[in-house]
């Protein structure tokens, strides 16, 4: 049959109405590997999950919220156009729309109604266009990087021979040149004022190989004179940086290419001087180019240190001295720094013999020359990589039963990965997240701008943020707890946030435990009331604070409970004390505390703007009562808080030496504390507590 | 009963079809689909309730998959019926007042596709 097949791809339909997806599933054929989506939010999480895993993209236009366009757009911004090629499908035959999907990046458009074979074709085609497309830009790559090395292997040994016939050891060119690159890099590191990328250090010590390249035009009877040169010997010499320049920039149209500009940096200026006494130009400071002001000292340096026809090698002090004592150029006073910094390392490159070419080639870390390449043209084995990073984290994922997310500046675009057991009502990919309606409503304004303040208040060092929020899922709300970390891009330029990550689980069962407990730990459990503990911390609060109510402690318990028990059981017992925590609650008003304080005690907390005697009366009566036969009374003990601050302690001694009175006049009633009467110095509570609100 | 039959009744083009989608059985597994399918039937709610934005996305589907099956007239309405509701750049249909008498045309040309694949 036809060449090229489409076993084990997989291909992505994207239309709302199943019967086009079924339809174009059933025309390419079953050997694909196909997965849907019905609308442009899903075909968007789709495509992220799946990135390039995805041969071809069939799109259609027409659909709800995010139309086909809207995707398209979202795979442009997201670079994901270049790689995966979509083919619209459509029975829009507006010009204006199709355009627009050209530009967008669509790779092909197919008018419905379609033929199937031919649509089977362009889809095959399409997809072994891109696999191609592919291979060949890996090929490519690996070509350029071999025929570069093999230049610039070539380079080196030229200059290696140029060097020999000018009387130099061999090793020179390859102490100058990694020389050059320890004070580069350390220079870079010192300030930004000297940065250079790997790059340009590589080129620039490549390049100095050739600094001497000029002294090819000088006579031997100069070059190698062991005495001293008289002065017009010497013109003749210094001529070496200018001859030098000349036969590079005569170099017929590569004269342009960075390498051969370094090198005419370093060849005709490697002999100026930092105050400008250098030759040819006598230019000074740092209008000399850093290259040629490293090669020279590099140059000199290794020259101290090594054997030369007129002269024997001086030892590493002596160099030293004479170099910083200005005996042999002048240098940028930051170079010289850096210089004595460098010198172990540099006495290493200096005491070793070897002559290696394919070194200055890589600059020893074996990297590429090539500069970085835009987006379109990623490698295969890069893609290969994406891919298997893309299916671990999938793989780690679907571990979890979690919501995770992720958030990405450049394409407003929100996508969710819900493991999580429950329902959030929301589609899988949210474009503009903060402006739309539905996630607004499942996450919650309030809880939006809490964390979009805590996303930029992130830094670098502390990435991290953490909330526990009440948000809406299909349900009602639950507790959830989010975990993010917010994503920067560095370049050189600035720190941008570019992404936000993170997960979201459903901690509501875990938070409703907390409540309850920590309700159980503050409450009596028979009435639900207030413990005494409890109340006595919140009432002591109470009383710190301004009021301009009366603070009234009433503490009263239930006259012969002892009776009832005994009469009617503890059960009864027990129902008595619920009806009366019951009518206790609805005779106070919300800001009022109740507790329950022993067996049968219980403790009102008022806050009285008028008369606090006829509050008292009125909530007296209402609670006592007839309870399944039973009438049921209680005797009270009230204390008003007085102007004065006063502590919990007193004020409830004082309510409760008033109870004491009562008791002992008839019960069935309250009584007022009034301080003479009450210092009774036999007085001891009345409450049994259940504990002793310690 | 037969797909000619079916495609004389309704109006449509079963040549074509059988050109582009090759065999009977195909054809007619998906006019059995395209009866189930509730783009029609969302045609009508969307403009009943006055959603507009629907109506013209169900109108423009059901052009599509008309076309597919070659199902000509009730395609060549579906379209008209979609042009009148395009939005413009404002949201507002290009011809709402033609919609009713648009939307007749789609109903008659829909209910003798029934009757059409009935007879299959």
């Amino acid at each position: 049959m036809a060449v090229g097949s489409l076993k084990g791809r997989t291909i992505l339909v994207v239309d709302d109405n199943p019967m086009n997806r079924l339809l174009l599933q059933d025309i390419i054929g079953g050997e694909a590997n196909f997965v849907e989506a019905a609308d442009g939010a899903s075909a968007i999480a789709r495509i992220k999950e799946l990135g390039t895993e995805i041969s071809v993209v069939l799109l259609d236009i027409v659909m709800p919220i995010l139309s086909g366009l809207d995707v398209l757009e979202f795979m442009s911004k997201a670079g994901y156009v270049n790689d995966i090629p979509v083919i619209m499908v459509s029975s829009e035959t507006d010009s204006d729309i199709v355009m627009r999907a050209y530009e967008l990046g669509a790779t092909d458009f197919i008018n419905r109604p379609f033929v199937p074979n031919i649509v089977r074709r362009r889809v095959i085609n399409t997809i072994m266009l891109y696999a191609k497309q592919r291979d060949l830009i890996g090929l490519m790559e690996e070509q350029i990087l071999a025929r570069e090395r093999d230049n610039m292997l070539m380079v080196s040994t030229l200059s290696h021979i140029v060097e020999v016939r000018n009387g130099e050891s061999g090793s020179h060119v390859t102490h100058v040149s990694n020389i050059a690159r320890i004070l580069l890099r350390a220079m870079g590191a010192k300030s930004s004022q000297y940065f250079l990328s790997e790059e340009d250090i590589r080129i620039i010590s490549l390049a100095s190989s050739l600094h001497d390249v000029g002294k090819i035009s000088i006579p031997d009877e100069i070059l190698n004179k062991p005495g001293r040169l008289t002065p017009e010997e010497f013109e003749v010499m210094k001529a070496h940086t200018t001859k030098g320049a000349e036969m590079l920039a005569s170099l017929d149209g590569n004269n342009e290419t960075k390498l051969v500009k370094t090198a005419y940096e370093i060849v005709r200026w490697h002999h100026e001087r930092f105050d400008g006494k250098g030759y040819p130009d006598g230019i000074s400071g740092n209008d000399i180019p850093l290259s040629a002001q490293v090669v020279s000292l590099a140059d000199v340096y290794d020259a101290l240190r090594s054997e030369r026809v007129y002269k024997k090698a001086f030892p590493r002090e002596k160099a030293l001295e004479m170099i910083v004592g200005g005996e042999c150029g002048i240098f940028n006073p930051d170079l010289l720094e850096v210089f004595l910094e460098s010198v172990d390392e540099m006495e290493q490159v200096v005491s070793s013999t070897e002559v290696n070419l394919a070194e200055q080639v890589d600059g020893g870390s074996g990297g590429s020359l090539l500069s970085p390449r835009n987006a379109g043209e990623i490698s295969a084995r890069t893609v290969e990589q994406l891919e298997y990073e893309r299916q671990k984290y999938r793989f780690f994922a679907s571990m979890s039963s979690e919501v995770q997310f992720e958030y990405t500046y450049a394409t407003d675009l929100l996508v969710l990965n819900d493991h999580g057991p429950g329902d959030l009502g929301l589609d899988e990919a949210i474009l503009s997240p903060r402006a739309d309606e539905r996630f607004i409503a499942f996450f919650g304004q309030e809880n939006l701008d809490h964390l979009l303040e805590a996303i930029a208040a992130a830094t670098p060092e502390d990435p991290l943020v953490h909330m526990k929020i009440v948000a809406n899922p299909v349900g009602g709300p639950r507790w959830f707890e989010l975990t993010a970390r917010v994503i920067w891009t560095v370049s050189s330029l600035d720190t941008k946030t570019s992404a936000v990550i993170g997960k979201l689980v459903d901690i509501n069962e875990r938070q409703e435990n907390l409540n309850k407990l920590s309700f159980k730990a503050t409450h009596d459990s028979l009435t639900g009331l207030m413990n005494h503990a409890n109340a006595k911390r919140v009432i002591s609060d109470r009383l710190i604070e301004k009021n301009d109510s009366q603070l009234v402690l009433c503490v009263l318990d239930i006259d012969n409970f002892k009776a009832i028990n005994d009469t009617r059981g503890h059960l009864f017992g027990d129902d008595i004390l619920t009806w009366m925590a019951s009518r206790m609650n609805h005779s106070v008003r919300d800001r009022d505390l109740l507790a329950r304080v022993g067996g049968d005690e219980f403790l009102i907390f008022l806050e009285v703007k008028g008369d606090p005697q006829l509050v008292v009366e009125r909530i007296f009566n209402r609670i006592c009562g007839n309870y399944s036969g039973w009438d049921v009374t209680v005797s009270m003990g009230v204390a008003i808080a007085p102007a004065e601050s006063i502590s919990y302690e007193d004020l409830f001694r004082q309510a409760d030496a008033a109870l004491y009175i009562r008791k002992g006049s008839g019960r069935n009633g309250y009584t007022f504390y009034e301080n003479e009467q009450h210092s009774d110095p036999s007085f001891s509570s009345s409450i049994t507590p259940i504990d002793s609100g310690e | 009963m037969s797909l000619e039959d079916c495609y004389g009744v309704c109006g449509g083009d079963l040549a074509a079809v059988r050109g582009r989608l090759l065999d009977d059985a195909r054809i007619t597994k998906y006019l059995n689909f395209f009866l189930q399918d509730d783009t029609y039937a969302n045609l009508g709610t969307s403009l009943e309730s006055g959603d507009l934005a629907t109506a013209f996305r169900m109108a423009h589907t059901l052009k599509g998959t008309s076309m597919e099956l070659g199902l000509v007239q009730l395609s060549q309405d579906a379209a008209a019926l979609c042009e009148a509701l395009r939005p413009d750049d404002a949201g507002v249909p290009k011809n709402l007042e033609a919609a009713p008498e648009l939307k007749q045309k789609v109903d008659d040309d829909y209910l003798l596709v029934q009757a059409g694949i009935a007879l299959i």
